[in-house]
């Protein structure tokens, strides 16, 4: 993984080279607000130091990209990189184009999706939907928490969804729910352990939805 | 239950919200961009959506911010401008 230092400015702001003004704006006002100093989604990630690094290389690379001269001189120094990144681009356009269909629906769903009675509840069991309701309350997005992590968007909703049978290796699950967890200010411990649990006792054979309804 | 009274939290919850019924919904939301029909096809889930925000957070920033309309078009419109549709 690149170092915020490696990254070119297009990287940091989550954007193409071919970004216009308006998707750049958009882009810059998402990341400065998932990445400023009091992000519900971040307080627990990085540290004060860190998100003011962070902070400063968005605004970096901001101006860059919103002046029209300084952004040709930049990419004039990227060069062929530039050029390589658009075919990646294209390639991934290209593969999300042809990913079959998702099998979920609505009904199926349900329980996961619902939105009625959303409440606190601080104790566990920590499972997929009671993850899921912790981050509807803080605020937070799939895509963020993915963006941060690095972690596969899918992987994420199939563990809120307790679709087992499509999350890779134990091992794996553990690392992407300590991780998930952080992100949302909760205590990874506890939620990994619960959550783990749960995996252990899970059929093999067949995905799994969380048997709890939205309270 | 305290209700969300920062405008700027608000709109988080929304955007969240509504990320959420396109996550969980993607074909559907394709086909509402394609169809040019995206309310009425999910509008159980849009419904429910709202409703869930509407609690969460005090009436009056809900009214003023505007946030949950405005993350309508933020999160389930502009995300899906890559969707071949007459719309555009």
């Amino acid at each position: 993984m690149k170092t915020l230092a490696e990254m070119t400015h297009y990287e940091v702001l989550e954007v193409g080279p071919e970004v216009d003004s308006e998707e750049l704006e958009r882009a810059y006002r998402l990341a400065r607000s998932a990445y400023a100093e009091d992000s519900l989604a971040l307080y627990s990630v990085f540290s004060a130091e860190e998100s003011s690094a962070l902070s400063s290389r968005i605004e970096q690379a901001y101006r860059v990209l919103a002046d029209s001269d300084q952004r040709r001189e930049y990419d004039a120094s990227l060069g062929s990189e530039v050029a390589c990144e658009d075919e990646i681009k294209i390639a991934l356009d290209l593969a999300v184009e042809n990913e079959p269909a998702p099998q979920d629906s609505f009904e199926a769903m349900r329980e996961v999706t619902e939105f009625d009675g959303f409440e606190e509840d601080a104790e566990g069991p920590f499972d997929g939907a009671w993850l899921r309701r912790s981050r509807l309350r803080t605020g937070v997005e799939i895509e963020q928490i993915a963006t941060i992590t690095k972690i596969n968007p899918s992987y994420l909703r199939f563990i809120e969804e307790e679709n087992f049978e499509d999350l890779p290796a134990p091992v794996y699950v553990r690392g992407f729910v300590a991780a998930y967890a952080r992100c949302i200010g909760l205590d990874p411990e506890r939620v990994v352990s619960s959550y783990m649990k749960r995996l252990e006792v899970a059929p093999k054979s067949e995905p799994r939805r969380s048997q709890r309804k939205w309270r | 239950m305290s209700r969300i009274t920062d405008p700027q939290r608000a709109q988080r919850l929304a955007r969240a919200v509504l990320s959420d019924v396109m996550l969980y919904n993607p074909e559907r939301v394709r086909a509402g961009i394609e169809a040019d029909d995206l309310f009425d096809r999910l509008r159980p889930e849009l419904d429910e959506a709202r409703a869930f925000f509407e609690r969460r957070v005090d009436p009056e920033v809900a009214t003023k911010s505007n946030a949950f309309d405005l993350a309508l078009v933020d999160v389930l419109v502009f995300r899906s401008r890559r969707i071949r549709s007459r719309i555009w």
